[in-house]
């Protein structure tokens, strides 16, 4: 799990939801939030 | 594959249209070298489509993918039509429907985009995404049609009608192509005016053979662009996903990139073109003629074959595959060597760095020192020494103290994920995300001024219940489909509530929107103000160093800030607007129901009786305790505590360092004891006040063994969560999962332990309490050698059950 305590709340909205799964993924198994590491497909048209 | 493992693919990329109604001069598919789109079907043929969802069915079922995605792509995937998408929509739902969860976007120019395609993809849950390079000028330097005319109107009507009540939860994001010609915070302004969720800004497709445009000669150009819109964006407090800044920062703090533009994660992606054959990632075409090329289809080849060509296998191994030059760059793990097509260089193929090299560089060098504390982030653990004591069923003060570091974590990161969330989810009306947002911007700043206040507040035990709340319905209506608007709009104007608690707590001033929840608005850990009953849906909140003002319609009233911190009961005083005194108009006098506090030497407890989300355990909860039965808890809770201190104070520092708040229950109907803990409420105790207190003492020390072994499995796995069999419980009728057997074990050390005290007490219960030593005694080291001889334990877990077993079979007789 990792430790975001010190990182200030203004900032924390930068981690986006994929680095915040490695720590509320563990209670969330379900959740989008944890997803599995991928290159995603990037649209250019 | 010959000693290789093969990832599978999850993502789909479907040609359902090979031509285009723009012309636009920067597209790869048709300006670039390769030009195989001149051979193939216009539209996909049906024998394509259901022989690509067959494949992609037999894929799922060989891999047990969960989750599979489709992208219907193009050309520009609108000229298919409403029945032909239909129609490749209703085949991959048969052939997917059942085996996973099937996400399906369409990304399209938008021009044709219209009220019956957008009713096809809500009936479908597709997601849409647009293209749009920026501001009118900036479109229409490039994206034009064929005889010139500018495409921009047509999709600022497309975004329009995407963006209405109606539709809104299809929006998936606009998509815009870099032209350092264009003015960067121009672009970043006129697209953040069209609110999409997700934003991309794609550096235009290139490579070393054909370079992008460099008028200033700096070399770092893209950089140069990019940059000042990095800035804006965090000076904005991120208000929409960027996904190449997303990337960029969640490689920095040591997570997956989301793009294949960036990063070292596999390709797990396979492109089928309108005639039915695999190609890799179509970016290739601007490398040479033939390069996307597989030369397998899906009539005769499997997705496990394409997998195995080389052309994507070779992009399945992070850093190994990377140029020499790449494997020593400092910014490898974020840049991974960029977009695989922009390395290509005639004769060293792709075996270079990007032609954005220098750019990447340079921007990711940059987010990293604009973000220091993202870059450093460390993980929590456990001392061994904690971890022994826990696991042996106690844990003094200082092992609770590294359990209740890691829910802070925890908190901060479910608020934020809730808040981005919230702003990112297309279902969500924008008045609903303005207030987010107005909400996240008080937080953000007392975490700076107040940041006690901030802790506070997000250690209130049931913060993490709504909080998985809102995630799991925002999770559900993440996707294309329609949810309850206004229970979803009340469960994250929380959000509102919890920065009104942080303002009030830290002083600060503020001005918030507070949702009204059954005639009261909630302040979690702090209490309610019971309004009435009626129609508002929501109370605005004006926070002073003095005042709390709420106002409600018409009326406005006040409550002094230090007699709420103080717990004070109140009557909320009508005053205008401005804050003099003055009568409502509706004659509503709204009472302050502060939460109260039990206390005892060397503990206080919150009793808390208002908060929205504390029905999370299996009994009913009670209702507001009136002043009487407050008292009776009051003398109940300071003799258990004495219990405890007296006869188990290996038990008290815990209790006194991890319980903060006790949740009143209602009564069982057939006079039994009632407790329970939560697994998302860490902290707290659910039970009704038994008739007893050294009942009440028994039930604390049970129940809080759940809260404690519910962090300790937080932060570390004991056991295989897949592992779904049901073991015999001796306690129960009913057999129960691993996770349960093991809550129950843990708790029963504790309970053991208790009447084992009991019983060489003297007291009136000694014989009793001898007998129930001996009953949970014996069941405990019983569920013990059930769960070290399950082998579904980790080897932590197998650590565990030894010092469990250690703790049990190692006590002296009764005293």
């Amino acid at each position: 799990m990792a430790d975001l305590r010190d990182i200030p709340l203004a900032e924390m909205p930068a981690l986006g939801l994929d680095v915040l799964g490695r720590t509320i993924g563990r209670v969330l198994p379900d959740s989008s939030t944890n997803p599995v590491p991928v290159a995603a497909f990037q649209s250019s048209i | 594959v010959d000693g290789r493992v093969l990832i599978p693919a999850d993502q789909f990329v479907i040609k359902v249209h090979s031509r285009c109604d723009l012309a636009c001069d920067h597209c790869y598919v048709y300006e670039s070298i390769d030009q195989s789109w001149r051979g193939r079907p216009m539209a996909i043929p049906s024998d394509v489509v259901s022989q690509t969802a067959m494949r992609i069915a037999e894929h799922v079922k060989a891999h047990e993918l969960g989750r599979a995605e489709i992208v219907l792509h193009g050309g520009e995937p609108l000229l298919a039509g409403v029945a032909g998408l239909r129609a490749v929509l209703v085949q991959l739902e048969r052939a997917l429907g059942g085996l996973c969860r099937l996400d399906v976007k369409v990304h399209t120019n938008g021009v044709l985009l219209n009220e019956e395609f957008c009713e096809l993809f809500d009936e479908h849950g597709v997601g849409v995404g647009i293209s749009l390079d920026g501001d009118r000028s900036a479109n229409d330097r490039h994206r034009n049609y064929r005889d010139g005319r500018s495409s921009y109107d047509a999709v600022i009507r497309a975004i329009r009608l995407l963006s209405s009540d109606r539709f809104r939860h299809l929006y998936s994001g606009v998509l815009a192509a870099i032209d350092v010609a264009n003015d960067p915070i121009r672009v970043y302004e006129s697209l953040l005016e069209l609110a999409p969720p997700r934003l991309d800004l794609l550096l235009p497709h290139a490579t070393w053979d054909a370079p992008p445009p460099r008028t200033a000669g700096t070399g770092t150009e893209y950089a140069d662009w990019l940059i000042p819109i990095f800035d804006r964006w965090h000076a904005d407090g991120f208000p929409v996903r960027i996904r190449t800044f997303d990337s960029i920062i969640a490689t920095l703090a040591g997570g997956d990139t989301r793009t294949e533009a960036l990063g070292l994660a596999p390709v797990r992606m396979v492109v089928v073109e309108t005639d039915g054959s695999y190609e890799q990632a179509d970016s290739l075409k601007v490398a040479y003629d033939g390069a996307p090329s597989t030369g397998l289809d899906v009539f005769t080849h499997s997705l496990d074959s394409v997998l195995d060509h080389p052309g994507i296998a070779t992009r399945q191994h992070g850093i190994a595959d990377l140029s020499a030059t790449c494997q020593e760059c400092p910014v490898v793990g974020s840049c991974g060597g960029g977009m695989y097509a922009h390395r290509y260089k005639s004769g060293s193929g792709f075996d270079n760095p990007s032609v954005y090299c220098a750019d990447l560089l340079k921007l990711i060098s940059h987010i990293g020192e604009r973000l220091p504390h993202v870059a450093r982030s460390v993980s929590h653990t456990v001392s061994d020494d904690a971890l022994a004591e826990l696991a042996g069923g106690m844990g003094g003060a200082s092992a609770i103290a590294q359990l209740t570091q890691a829910q802070r974590s925890l908190g901060r990161g479910l608020l934020t994920a809730v808040y981005q969330a919230g702003i990112a989810a297309p279902a969500v009306d924008p008045a609903v995300r303005g207030r987010l947002r107005a909400a996240w911007q008080v937080l953000a700043v007392a975490d700076d001024d107040s940041h006690d206040a901030v802790d506070t507040v997000l250690g209130h035990p049931y913060l993490r219940v709504w909080a998985v709340r809102c995630l799991d319905r925002l999770g559900r209506a993440g996707g294309a489909e329609h949810h309850d608007d206004e229970s979803l709009a009340a469960d994250l104007g929380h959000l509102g509530a919890i920065a009104a608690a942080v303002a009030i707590r830290g002083q600060a001033r503020a001005l918030l929107t507070v949702p009204l929840v059954e005639g009261a608005v909630h302040l979690p850990g702090l209490g309610r103000l019971v309004v009435a009953p009626g129609d508002a849906a929501q109370a605005v909140f004006e926070v002073d160093a003095d005042w709390v003002r709420v106002r409600l319609g018409a009326d406005t009233w006040r409550l002094s800030r230090p007699r709420m911190l103080a717990g004070e009961a109140l009557t909320a005083e009508p005053c205008l607007a401005e804050g003099v005194p003055g009568a409502a108009d509706s004659g509503l006098e709204p009472e302050w129901e502060p939460v109260r506090v039990l206390t005892a030497p060397g503990i206080g407890v919150a009793l808390e009786d208002t908060d929205p989300y504390r029905d999370c355990y299996q009994w009913p909860v009670a209702p507001r305790l009136t002043d009487e039965q407050f008292a009776e808890w009051q003398r109940g809770f300071a003799i258990a505590w004495r219990e405890i201190q007296t006869h188990h104070p290996a038990y008290a520092p815990a209790l006194a360092a991890g319980l903060t708040t006790l949740m009143p229950l209602a009564a069982g109907s057939d006079g039994s004891d009632v407790s329970a803990a939560a697994r998302h409420g860490f902290g707290a105790i659910g039970a009704a006040l038994p008739a007893d207190p050294v009942t009440l003492a028994l039930l604390l020390m049970h129940e809080f063994q759940h809260v404690k072994l519910g962090a300790v499995l937080d932060l570390y796995d004991l056991f295989d969560p897949d592992d779904k069999r049901l073991f015999h419980a001796p306690w129960r009728k009913d057999p129960r999962p691993l996770e349960g057997l093991l809550q129950g074990t843990y708790a029963h050390l504790a309970v053991s332990e208790f009447w084992r005290v009991r019983a060489g007490l003297g007291e009136y219960d000694e014989a009793e309490a001898a007998e129930r030593y001996e009953h949970w005694r014996a069941h405990t080291a019983a569920a013990i050698e059930t769960l070290a001889n399950s082998g579904s334990l980790t080897p932590l877990g197998m650590r565990f059950a030894g010092q469990m077993r250690i703790s049990i079979t190692g006590r002296e007789g009764i005293n």
